[in-house]
C-alpha cells in the first residue's frame, strides 16, 4: 500500500550478508539513529549495516513501513482510533514468530533505536514467560547448560525467593 | 546450545527484564540460569519481605542491592523490631525512596537513625500497625 510517489527520497540499507534494500527516507526515519545520522548529514547514499542480517532487516523494513504509513495521531479521532486497532493487529501478526527472530529482532531494533518496537518485542519476550516454570523458560530462551546455577547456588537462590515477594 | 550466543541473551534480557513485574515471574526467572539470576538481582524495584523468614537484613541488601520500594511485614509488633532494618538502610539500599512497614516495633531512636541517614532520599514513610496508618510524604 506504499504510495510510491517517485519524487520521495530513498534510502538504502546493507544487510551483513550484503543484501540492499531500497527504502523510503520516512520509512528509514522510524530509526531514531538512521534519523540522527541523516539530520548530522553523516548519511552516505548506503548505510551499512554490518550487525543486522536480511531477514532481521527485511522484519524491521516491514515494520517501519507500516509504522510509517500509519496515520499520526492528530485532529480527526475516529481515524485515529481506527488505525490505533489497525496497527495493533498488524503488530500482534508481527510479533508471530520463533523466539531466534525475537531476539535477533530485539537486538537490532536496540541497535537502530526504534522504541516501538523494542517494546513490541520485550512485552513479546516478558509474554512467553509468564507463568512459566524455570525449565520451561531455559527451554524458551535455549539457556546454555554451561550458565546453568550449581546445586548450591540454586538453593541459595530458592532460600532468598521464599522471603523475598512483588 | 552456543557458547557465544551468551553475552547476546544477556543483553536481549537486559531489555526484557524491566517489562517483567510480578514477583512469582521473576523468582522463576532468577533460577534459569547464572546470568538471570544476576540481572534479576540488579533489576529488582520493589521487594516485600516478611521478616520472619530473614533474620539476616544485609542478605536482602546483598541480593538486591537496587530496589527502591521495600515493604517489611512483621506478625506482631512485640515480636519484631525494626531497629536492624534501620541499620542497614543507614548503610545500603542507595535508591531507595519508598519505605513501608507494618506491624512491627518502631521506637524513637530508630526513626531519628533514619531521618539522620536517609532524610535526602527518602520520600514515603508508611508505618502499619494493625488498621492504624501512618504516612509521612517527604517531596521536594
Amino acid at each position: 500500500m506504499s504510495t510510491s510517489s517517485s519524487s520521495s527520497k530513498k534510502i538504502v540499507l546493507k544487510s551483513a550478508d550484503n543484501e540492499t534494500f531500497e527504502i523510503d527516507e520516512i520509512v528509514a526515519l522510524e530509526s531514531q539513529a538512521i534519523k540522527n545520522m541523516i539530520e548530522d548529514e553523516c548519511a552516505d547514499n548506503v548505510i551499512p549495516l554490518g550487525n543486522i542480517d536480511s531477514k532481521t532487516l527485511s522484519k524491521i523494513i516491514e515494520y517501519c513501513k507500516k509504522h510509517a504509513e500509519s496515520p499520526k495521531k492528530d485532529d480527526n479521532a475516529d481515524i485515529d482510533e481506527k488505525a490505533v486497532e489497525d496497527l495493533k493487529s498488524f503488530d500482534a501478526e508481527f510479533a508471530k514468530v520463533d523466539m531466534p527472530l525475537i531476539q535477533d529482532i530485539l537486538m537490532a531494533a536496540n541497535f537502530l533505536n526504534i522504541d516501538n518496537l523494542i517494546g513490541l518485542m520485550c512485552r513479546t519476550i516478558a509474554d512467553r514467560i509468564k507463568g512459566k516454570t524455570p525449565e520451561e523458560i531455559r527451554k524458551i530462551l535455549n539457556i546454555n547448560k554451561n550458565d546453568l546455577l550449581s546445586p548450591e547456588q540454586e538453593a541459595k537462590a530458592r532460600e532468598e525467593n521464599s522471603w523475598a515477594f512483588d | 546450545m552456543d557458547m557465544e550466543e551468551h553475552p547476546l541473551l544477556y543483553t536481549v534480557f537486559s531489555c526484557v527484564i524491566p517489562y517483567i513485574h510480578d514477583g512469582d515471574d521473576r523468582n522463576s526467572i532468577s533460577l534459569v540460569s547464572r546470568n538471570l539470576y544476576e540481572l534479576d538481582c540488579i533489576t529488582r524495584r520493589q521487594v516485600t519481605v516478611h521478616v520472619r523468614y530473614l533474620q539476616n537484613p544485609s542478605r536482602l541488601s546483598q541480593r538486591f542491592p537496587y530496589i527502591e520500594s521495600l515493604t517489611l511485614i512483621g506478625l506482631l509488633p512485640e515480636m519484631y523490631s525494626v531497629s536492624p532494618w534501620i541499620k542497614e538502610l543507614a548503610v545500603s539500599f542507595r535508591r531507595l525512596n519508598a519505605l513501608c512497614i507494618r506491624d512491627m516495633h518502631v521506637d524513637e531512636e530508630d526513626l531519628d537513625l533514619l531521618w539522620d541517614t536517609r532524610d535526602e532520599d527518602l520520600r514515603v514513610l508508611t508505618i502499619q500497625v494493625g488498621d492504624v496508618i501512618q504516612v509521612w510524604e517527604l517531596d521536594e
